[in-house]
């Protein structure tokens, strides 16, 4: 686990949430009893069936949705309050980016929008330095439709994280990305995270970047969802690529994912 | 490069010329009199000789045309944004607008001249009506056309309703509305030419009416010329427009 922010207090805390769609008539549940505490400057990814309402529970877990009951908590406080503080940011899977707007100024969204946006020009010089950090110095009055997909990626990280959120949730952010792209967008997501010591919650459908990059991987059964168990990676991130412990992991998550869809 | 410049700019005009020439060849030798069929050289000739007049009543008709165009974007675009954030607004709206739109503007148009007279006001109203509904429903269509994973991503930095109208809806929805304005323009001139066919003195949908009156061939398809010229300008004037504003679009080819 990240040790910037070491806390005896759960940073993030879902618990007993349980959530249903309703046509009116139906109510179709989808989670079921989720209970999950996520310590301060943790990085969990949550891997379950396809389905299984990942989705929805990144959802509840940014305050966009309130759970039919339980409690979705951050720092103590009930997640919409955080989310108007904008204590939180979403990665989502495709980069979403406004293909209207130059790279700074989708990046600046971040800091105009919501409450307490900040118009100032001195912003400028904020986003010209995490630019830099994500590689991407030269290309600021670049518009999207110009960039490959990994890159706007990277511009999607960085206008994530560029109003330093406490929370950071990834909705399966490399599943439109080649394996090379891949790689390196795993790299500058860890490096940027253990930069900021943020609290990462990262929904995904591949073992193999939950394994690269987590603490602790937990396992959803099917819907409706609850947790199946979970797995903790006591291995430091730069061995995992050769750790023959890495495969037993694999194996080992990869035999819970089956189970747990059953 | 230049067969490209050959095939988009040159072959449509080398076709007209030809279509032209063999008009022209088939008046002169059928003989056929001018008050049935003009030949091409009559009408080039009225459009020299009256080139003024005609000006001054294209202006007519593109001021009709363009003013109702803008109220009817003003007004459609408003109820556009109402009724796309408000779903009951729009079951009210919707099946009026489109009750206005089945009705044919040729039915209508003589009440306008009814009740507001013959001055520009009743051109302009029915210019707006024609031109309400393709922009309204383009509008609203536009508004709720926006990527859901980028909604997301605003709704959780807590962005609020006017935030998220103005930053991401609006400008969603850009493309629809040059779609609907394209539809728009050759209808508002349709509309102002049939709203100066009740009871007015000038533009040229006037100009047409009195010319048929007078079996003056030559007058009339000159002044369908001039009705062509403000189509294909105003057009024009929207392809740029559109290349200038949703530039960021790959398929936007400025000609």
């Amino acid at each position: 686990m990240n040790s910037t922010n070491e806390s005896d207090t759960p940073k993030f805390l879902l618990d007993a949430v349980r959530f249903s769609y309703s046509d009116g008539k139906v109510d179709m549940p989808v989670l079921a009893n989720i209970n999950l505490s996520v310590d301060a400057g943790e990085f969990v990814s949550l891997i379950g069936p396809s389905g299984c309402g990942k989705t929805t529970l990144l959802k509840l877990s940014s305050g966009l949705i309130a759970p039919d009951s339980g409690k979705v908590l951050f720092s103590g406080n009930l997640i919409d309050i955080a989310r108007r503080k904008k204590s939180i940011a979403l990665l989502p899977q495709d980069d979403s980016l406004l293909p209207w707007k130059s790279i700074v100024e989708n990046i600046r969204l971040s800091l105009k929008i919501g409450p307490g946006g900040r118009r100032c020009e001195e912003e400028l010089e904020r986003v010209q330095n995490i630019l830099d950090l994500v590689g991407l110095t030269e290309f600021g009055n670049h518009f999207p439709v110009q960039l490959s997909g990994g890159m706007r990626q990277r511009v999607a990280l960085a206008r994530s994280l560029i109003h330093e959120p406490g929370l950071l949730l990834l909705d399966e952010p490399f599943s439109h990305l080649d394996e090379v792209t891949k790689d390196s967008m795993r790299n500058l997501v860890i490096r940027m995270w253990e930069g900021m010591g943020a609290t990462t919650v990262m929904v995904t459908h591949s073992i193999d970047d939950a394994i690269a990059m987590s603490d602790r991987i937990v396992i959803m059964t099917k819907r409706p969802a609850s947790v199946a168990g979970e797995v903790e990676l006591n291995i430091p991130r730069s061995k995992r690529i050769v750790d023959s412990e890495v495969a037993n992991i694999r194996s080992k998550v990869r035999s819970m994912l089956i189970e747990a869809s059953l | 490069m230049i067969m490209r410049l050959i095939t988009s700019r040159l072959l449509p005009i080398i076709f007209l010329s030809i279509l032209v020439c063999l008009w022209e060849l088939w008046i002169q030798l059928s003989q056929t009199p001018s008050y049935l069929f003009p030949a091409p050289s009559g009408i080039l000739q009225v459009v020299f000789q009256d080139k003024l007049m005609l000006v001054e009543e294209m202006s007519y008709t593109v001021i009709e045309a363009l003013l109702g165009l803008l109220l009817g974007f003003v007004f459609a675009f408003t109820l556009g944004i109402v009724s796309s954030r408000f779903l009951l607004i729009e079951k009210t709206v919707m099946p009026i607008a489109i009750l206005i739109k089945v009705t044919p503007i040729i039915a209508i148009a003589p009440l306008f001249a009814i009740w507001l007279g013959f001055g520009i006001l009743p051109k302009i109203l029915v210019v707006s009506v024609v031109t309400f509904f393709p922009i309204l429903v383009n509008t609203v269509i536009g508004l709720r056309s926006v990527s859901p994973q980028t909604l997301l991503y605003m709704q959780s930095l807590a962005a609020s309703e006017m935030e998220i109208l103005w930053l991401l809806r609006i400008p969603s929805s850009i493309t629809y509305i040059f779609a609907a304005l394209k539809v728009a323009i050759p209808l508002s001139i349709i509309g102002a030419v049939i709203a100066e066919w009740f009871g007015s003195s000038h533009g040229l949908g006037s100009l047409i009416m009195v010319s048929h009156g007078n079996l003056d061939m030559n007058t009339l398809f000159a002044a369908i010329i001039f009705l062509a010229v403000i189509g294909i300008g105003l057009t024009f004037i929207l392809g740029r427009m559109e290349y200038r504003f949703a530039r960021w679009q790959p398929q936007i080819d400025s000609s």
